[in-house]
């Protein structure tokens, strides 16, 4: 599964091997506990939010709300873009 | 009259008058400054139905209370007239040192009336104001001429100008200032070239008086310490508002092929005109006047056909039209595009989204190569969009048609292009779409500068955050829509009078929002607080709506364009089937201002504001 990552991330990319189909919130669990992805630790901790807004997630070409990643199951050929809340200028 | 010079300047161009004047403590305090003071003039003094291009147009240029003074980004200066590329009052404001400069040189504001039979500059050297001859800058870029200028008058001067674009009188030029800030919407550089003012040049030392400048500096260090604790803080330092280029493309926030397409299919390079990969061209950063942000940058592309020695970065508006909407992935050739705007001194915006306009006339037949010059125009070819500015703002064959924006282009291509033409009374769309953050259509509809992305207000909520300090009675949903129109007023009008002190959005959205009443008490000696704000604002969104009515224009109609609606939806993508509740939101926002369904202020509303001298 290829992983995307918002500017200030020293990687911006991040390809993993799912294996068995998981969660969505198990990849953001591995990225964050054992991949140390600091981002995606914050992610957790704040439930998709951070003091600027919420992250924005799109699985393969749809949006997707955080509180729903429990229920959605990946595989490897999956493609998820994060992004930082931001509201323009 | 702390926290302002107490001066304003007054030129007639017909007669070659200057003449100084000292608003009243109460107008300060009743407008502020900013498009707020101008709001109070420019109502009282443009006749109604003025020719925007006329002699009794007035242009304005007004700072604010905050400007040159301690509070955080207390720097920019705000250009309005009555616009000529919608018809309805028109504001636009701009960073850098000028507005700090107009007050050390002796003004708050200036309002220019008349036009002159040649072109002329005004010069302001600490209090001494005079008209002098601009042939020799008539023609030159706004680049050339500020350099120009500061040639002649020393380089601790500042200006504002314009560039080719607003001497041919394009309706999409704006005023720009330090080589690549700009005024930019609502067309105010034809305003500026219609009166053949080439520029306006200042200089000075004055201080601007404050009844407590130690408390403005004690709140600046507490506010700037407080923004730093967000990490997200030194990530706007580092990249700005380019930060999210390619997030807003891939969300589609950001328009893609004229607001058609869907950015995740049909635009996947955006990344290359986004974030690091622009950085890799910043030569050096750059800040406004004061400004602990410095979210700017000076940019350099040392070779290859989109060659620029200096300029400014791009801002994500820039590389969110030239690039994901015209699908240009080349970088360098947006940061060349950015600096051909920023000197013929196009609005950067509506020059990419009329540009879009005429791409898909072409692609679908209503234009031909015969009525192009020769130029084929398909997307995503830079060079084609080069030489489409180039003739743009000299008005040269297909650029006479598209130098006035899309909606008069459309005019003349015909009805049948409507669909392409991205506006709101003819000024096009900024690169957020409605359909991401549902009350910007409240905003680009119901403004009386329609169209406009700075009125950013409920936007804010809608992505999960607020106007920081600022809660509301009850959360924001993305895609409810009930009572959103309502809060969409109240915030506006808190923002309006934030905004009308002379700060800049950007500190607006970091900044908690009781900080700048607090600013301006320690600046002024007043005792304004957020009730106050929100008063004042009502009465400056009023007047500016008032100016509306007054013009006989049909406000609550004007024509939002189906695809940033909704209407139809994309088919696909993170916005697949969105169409937003627009009829609901604009009929809210009325409401919440006191506004009739026609968009008309009640004669109530006015009393309360103390607008009894509009009469409706």
């Amino acid at each position: 599964m290829v992983i995307h990552l918002p500017p200030g991330n020293e990687k911006r990319k991040i390809i993993i091997s799912i294996g068995n189909k998981i969660s969505l919130l198990q990849v953001f669990t591995y990225l964050s506990n054992v991949q140390e992805v600091e981002i995606v630790k914050e992610i957790v901790e704040n439930s998709g939010r951070c003091i600027e807004g919420n992250y924005y997630f799109i699985l393969n070409g749809s949006a997707i709300d955080f509180k729903t990643v429990k229920t959605i199951f990946v595989k490897d050929d999956d493609e998820l873009y994060i992004f930082s809340p931001f509201v323009g200028g | 009259m702390s926290g302002n010079i107490g001066k304003v300047l007054n030129v007639d161009l017909y007669y070659g008058l200057l003449k100084e004047e000292k608003p009243s403590q109460e107008e300060y305090n009743n407008y502020l400054g900013g498009y707020g003071l101008a709001a109070h003039r420019l109502f009282k003094e443009i006749p109604p139905k003025a020719e925007p291009l006329g002699p009794k147009n007035i242009l304005a240029f007004t700072t604010g209370p905050l400007v040159g003074t301690p509070a955080i980004t207390g720097c920019r200066f705000t250009v309005s007239a009555k616009s000529p590329l919608t018809g309805t009052w028109g504001d636009s404001n701009c960073g850098g040192f000028f507005g700090p400069a107009l007050k050390q040189a002796g003004y708050d504001a200036i309002f220019v009336k008349g036009c002159a039979d040649k072109p002329i500059y005004l010069y302001i050297n600490e209090g001494k104001a005079e008209l002098k001859d601009a042939g020799f800058l008539w023609g030159l870029d706004a680049t050339e001429t500020e350099n120009m200028l500061k040639e002649k008058h020393g380089k601790d001067c500042q200006v504002a100008t314009i560039g080719q674009a607003g001497e041919n009188l394009s309706f999409i030029s704006g005023v720009m200032h330090d080589g690549g800030r700009a005024a930019g919407r609502s067309g105010l550089g034809a305003v500026m070239g219609s009166k053949k003012l080439k520029a306006v040049v200042v200089r000075g030392k004055l201080s601007v008086p404050m009844t407590n400048e130690e408390e403005a500096k004690k709140l600046r260090q507490i506010n700037l310490e407080q923004i730093k604790e967000n990490p997200k803080f030194q990530l706007f330092q580092k990249y700005g508002s380019i930060d999210h280029v390619a997030s807003s493309c891939f969300s589609n926030d950001s328009p893609v092929k004229n607001w058609a397409a869907v950015g995740i299919d049909e635009f996947p390079n955006a990344t290359k005109i986004s974030d690091d990969a622009i950085l890799v061209y910043e030569t050096k950063k750059y800040a406004c006047w004061h400004c602990p942000i410095a979210c700017g940058g000076i940019y350099s592309v040392k070779d290859g056909k989109f060659a620029v020695e200096e300029a400014h970065k791009p801002e994500y508006e820039t590389c969110g039209m030239f690039g994901n909407n015209l699908l240009i992935d080349d970088i360098e050739a947006i940061i060349k595009l950015n600096d051909m705007c920023n000197r013929f001194g196009f609005d950067t915006i509506s020059a990419a989204g009329t540009i879009a306009y005429a791409i898909e006339c072409y692609e679908k037949g209503y234009l031909t190569k015969e009525e192009t010059n020769g130029l084929e125009l398909r997307w995503g070819d830079a060079e084609v969009v080069v030489k489409l500015l180039e003739m743009m703002a000299k008005r040269e064959g297909i650029g006479d048609l598209l130098a006035d924006g899309s909606l008069k282009a459309m005019h003349k291509i015909g009805k049948e292009t409507e669909e392409f033409a991205v506006q709101v009374q003819g000024q096009e769309l900024p690169a957020h779409d409605p359909k991401f953050g549902p009350s910007w259509g409240t905003y680009y509809k119901v403004d009386a500068t329609p169209g406009r992305h700075t009125q950013i207000g409920l936007v804010m909520y809608e992505i999960g955050a607020g106007v920081p300090g600022l809660t509301l009675p009850e959360p924001i949903e993305r895609y409810r829509y009930k009572n959103k129109g309502t809060y969409a007023a109240k915030v506006q009008n808190i923002l309006h009078a934030v905004y009308s002190t002379g700060v800049c959005l950007f500190a607006v959205q970091r900044v908690n929002v009781y900080a700048w009443p607090e600013f301006l008490n320690a600046v002024t000696g007043e005792n304004y607080s957020i009730d106050e704000f929100e008063k004042i604002g009502a009465r400056i969104a009023t007047l500016r709506q008032a100016f509306n009515v007054r013009e006989g224009l049909d406000v609550a109609n004007f024509k939002m364009p189906g695809r940033a609606y909704g209407n139809p939806p994309l088919t696909g993508g993170p916005l697949k089937d969105i169409t937003i509740d627009l009829d609901t939101m604009a009929k809210e926002y009325y409401g919440g201002q006191q506004w009739d369904k026609s968009g008309k202020p009640t004669t109530e509303r006015l009393k309360k504001l103390g607008l009894d001298f509009v009469v409706m």
